[in-house]
């Protein structure tokens, strides 16, 4: 890699490996506020319309300790971590937190949480389960404008029609970048690890999107062509509300995986939609996410999350694919099934595994060189 | 047995009707009825208009439960990668699909024509999806904005007109799957008779608030499954009428459901239907009476303000205002009233692990709980359908320490 790509990738991983004091030293520059978001599908695009900071929480891998108190241990890990982190100052940088309900965890752990550690923002975005019919669009119409008028009430200042596009478009630029950024990857023209990767996307989720948008284009014009690590394709699918299991990402690489693309939220989930304009910028919001979302705690008639596992894999020509779910994520948990029925349907071998945050386990580490060694034997076979 | 000879005699009827239930649902699809799957809270009132017959799954998985089917159903399930993670009710009903109904205790369940929940649990969500793709069939889901603690009159009112749309939706598509126009006299009939039932059942749980108790919870949950069996038909009503008599004049005669009653006890969540008789019989051998469970008023709550003249309006905004769409601050607020007003000596506070829906905040609830009362509490630590997460030894255990305590405190 380049000394300049190599420069911004440790600016990605200033960031990512320690976010809070990253947002810390911003506030004190910028005297602005932060917005927690958590778990996924905050829109984030009128936060930034407001002069505020969207923030994604990641919780942490620090062993559970206060939040046993107020949620017990089958709540799932992004949840427990984040009220933990919360309660040991970590997230003291927040000045309000977003919650998008889209799971039952999530829509009932937040008030406990908001008892446990209030803020002095807060609100609950409440996301229609199903897409696909008027009702469901004009509902979150009007949730979108009672979080505009909610954010407005907490700057003092309207947030203009204007400023709500401009920040579309500056999303949709950081969009597109990644977009590009993934597609390289896949096809071979950039060589950049799944760690490397994931801290990229990580620091997106903390930094000004201007800022992000910026690193990321010099870090596309500056990051020459390099051989690409040779070895079984793999794509990796799951954990929605946080990181990769650590060590995982290490786990594959040294047994000589290569991940060609994902689907995770440290990852494409972060940005595959991508928003039209149109004269009302609330609209648009609205119409892109009901619009089918691939995602296990989405019901559409349109989009099965199964057929969109087989057109990443096929996509990315993807030899293999990983499949993490959350413990306890039923939601995730109860999509496996179909998911596993659809790889069998096109003979794409796939490993579960289940993340906890407790780190990769030997098992894990076994597991896993044992599923790169069956693809590496099946493209033996096929060569 | 000396807990059985405390029971309402109209339990017995009640288990009856639970049979014919299931009878009559076998030849309903067999005389070429059309069948809708609801969740319990999904207004089914809205497909019985349109002449579908409904059974609830739950229903059929607590039967499972009960009858000590759930294991083998749950292992069935989880042999098709279904995670010990999900509901066990959702595992119950997929591993008796998977054995084509040999598994279940009553054969299995009529396939569907239709399939209809809610929101108020994403999980049910999630296993009507999947019954969707299995059989291949439609799905309605009615949204339900969740409230928690932070919102007020004007986004209820915004929540319940947002469902009334969506049950206006609904129609519409019963209307283009039924090929005749919607009926909406029917509709109000079973409405009405749904809500009278629910009514009925509310004054059955309302005898718990005497000294002593006439019923105990496990009466209460004998007699739960009408509502959901005989939703909008009149045999539930008619049931629930005998029974508020039976302990009216029990009220009348002095009668204690627990012999002589020494504690009054409050059950927080979803009973654990494969130990109630184990469970019946310990609190029973400390002249224990659980005067008030929240769960029966789960469906009190939603039902018995149901109004045939506001028929979609009054079932959204009973599900807007629904205890378990609140958040853990406003629940505590009202189930510490419902425990003053029942005279409780203390709480028993069950967890079901694989309930995501009652159990989120359970832990908070419990010291918010203990905080508001200042009553001593004990958790017991199960689940509603999975006997593998239940040790009856070590709930026992619990129950001696925590009578022995409440006998201290005396």
């Amino acid at each position: 890699m380049s000394a300049d790509a190599n420069k911004i990738l440790d600016k990605f991983t200033t960031v990512a490996q320690n976010p809070g004091n990253w947002i810390n030293n911003w506030k004190a520059q910028t005297q602005k506020k932060v917005i927690g978001c958590f778990p996924m599908y905050v829109t984030e695009e009128i936060i930034h319309a407001a002069g505020l900071l969207p923030v994604y929480l990641l919780g942490s891998d620090e062993p559970i300790g206060l939040a046993a108190n107020y949620f017990h241990q089958s709540v799932c890990h992004p949840i427990r971590s984040n009220l933990d982190a919360a309660l040991r100052g970590q997230l003291d940088f927040l000045d309000g937190l977003i919650i998008a309900d889209v799971c039952e965890q999530v829509k009932r752990g937040a008030d406990l949480w908001l008892l446990a550690k209030p803020t002095p923002f807060f609100f609950k975005l409440r996301l229609p389960g199903v897409l696909n019919a008027s009702s469901h669009r004009s509902w979150l119409l009007q949730e979108l404008g009672r979080l505009r008028s909610a954010l407005e009430h907490l700057t003092g200042s309207k947030i203009s029609d204007d400023s709500l596009r401009n920040s579309i478009t500056i999303y949709n630029q950081h969009r597109s970048l990644l977009k590009d950024l993934y597609e390289r990857r896949r096809e071979g023209l950039l060589s950049l690890n799944l760690a490397q990767l994931e801290k990229i996307l990580i620091a997106a989720m903390f930094m000004p999107k201007e800022e992000h948008v910026e690193l990321l284009f010099a870090y596309l014009k500056v990051k020459s062509s390099e051989p690409v690590a040779a070895g079984p394709r793999l794509l990796i699918w799951g954990n929605p509300c946080e990181n990769l299991e650590p060590g995982l990402c290490e786990a594959i690489e040294a047994i000589g995986g290569v991940v060609v693309d994902d689907y995770i939220h440290t990852g494409a989930r972060y940005f595959s939609s991508q928003l039209s304009q149109g004269a009302d910028p609330l609209e648009v919001l609205a119409a892109t996410y009901t619009r089918s979302l691939p995602c296990p705690t989405k019901y559409s008639t349109e989009i099965d999350v199964g057929e969109h596992l087989l057109q990443l894999a096929h996509r990315s020509k993807a030899q293999g694919v990983i499949i993490s779910i959350p413990k306890y994520c039923e939601i995730f948990a109860s999509s496996y099934p179909r998911l596993k029925q659809a790889l069998q349907k096109e003979g794409i071998p796939h490993l579960l595994l289940e993340s906890d945050h407790s780190g990769a386990s030997a098992q894990i580490r076994t597991r896993v060189q044992a599923f790169v060694e069956i693809l590496e034997a099946n493209g033996a076979e096929e060569a | 047995m000396e807990s059985e000879m405390h029971r309402l005699t109209t339990q017995t009827t009640a288990r009856q009707l639970t049979k014919q239930h299931y009878d009559d649902l076998k030849q309903a699809r067999d005389a070429g009825k059309r069948v809708v799957w609801c969740t319990g809270d999904s207004p089914a009132e809205i497909c019985l208009a349109m002449d579908f017959i409904w059974l609830c799954p739950e229903t059929h998985a607590i039967l499972a439960a009960s009858k000590g089917a759930s294991r083998e159903l749950c292992e069935i399930a989880e042999e098709r990668g279904y995670s010990p993670d999900i509901c066990s009710w959702i595992r119950i009903d997929l591993g008796s699909i998977f054995s084509g109904g040999s598994k279940s205790p009553v054969g299995g369940l009529p396939k569907p024509d239709l399939l209809y929940t809610t929101t108020a649990c994403h999980q049910r969500t999630m296993w009507f999806k999947e019954l969707s793709a299995l059989y291949d069939v439609p799905l309605l889901v009615l949204n339900i904005p969740h409230m928690g603690d932070h919102l007020g009159d004007e986004e209820t009112t915004a929540g319940a007109r947002y469902m009334v749309q969506q049950l206006k939706e609904h129609i519409t598509f019963l209307e283009q799957f039924t090929g005749r126009p919607y009926d909406w006299g029917r509709l109000q009939e079973h409405i009405d008779l749904t809500g009278k039932a629910a009514r009925l059942f509310g004054q059955l749980a309302e005898m718990g608030k005497h000294i002593p108790s006439p019923i105990t919870c496990f009466d209460l949950f004998g007699h739960i499954g009408l509502l959901h069996h005989y939703r909008g038909l009149p045999q539930a009503a008619d049931i629930y009428q005998l029974a508020v008599a039976e302990a009216e004049e029990r009220v009348r005669r002095g009668v204690s459901a627990v012999g002589e009653e020494k504690f009054r006890l409050y059950w927080d969540n979803i009973p654990v239907w494969f130990a109630l008789g184990d469970l019946s019989r310990k609190f029973l051998s400390y002249g224990a009476c659980l005067a008030l469970a929240y769960f029966p008023f789960s469906l009190i709550d939603r039902f018995s303000v149901l109004d045939p003249e506001r028929p979609l309006e009054s079932i959204s905004e009973a599900h807007v205002t629904w205890h378990y769409n609140m958040g853990t601050s406003k629940r505590i607020e009202r189930l510490a009233k419902m425990i003053s007003e029942y005279s409780i000596d203390g709480l028993v506070m069950q967890m079901s692990q694989t309930c995501k829906m009652w159990n989120m905040d359970s832990l908070g609830m419990a010291n918010g709980l203990r905080e508001k009362t200042g009553l001593p509490s004990v958790t017991i630590e199960g689940d509603m359908g999975d006997p593998r997460l239940f040790s009856i030894k070590d709930i026992y255990a619990q129950i001696v320490s925590f009578m022995e305590l409440l006998a201290k405190l005396k």
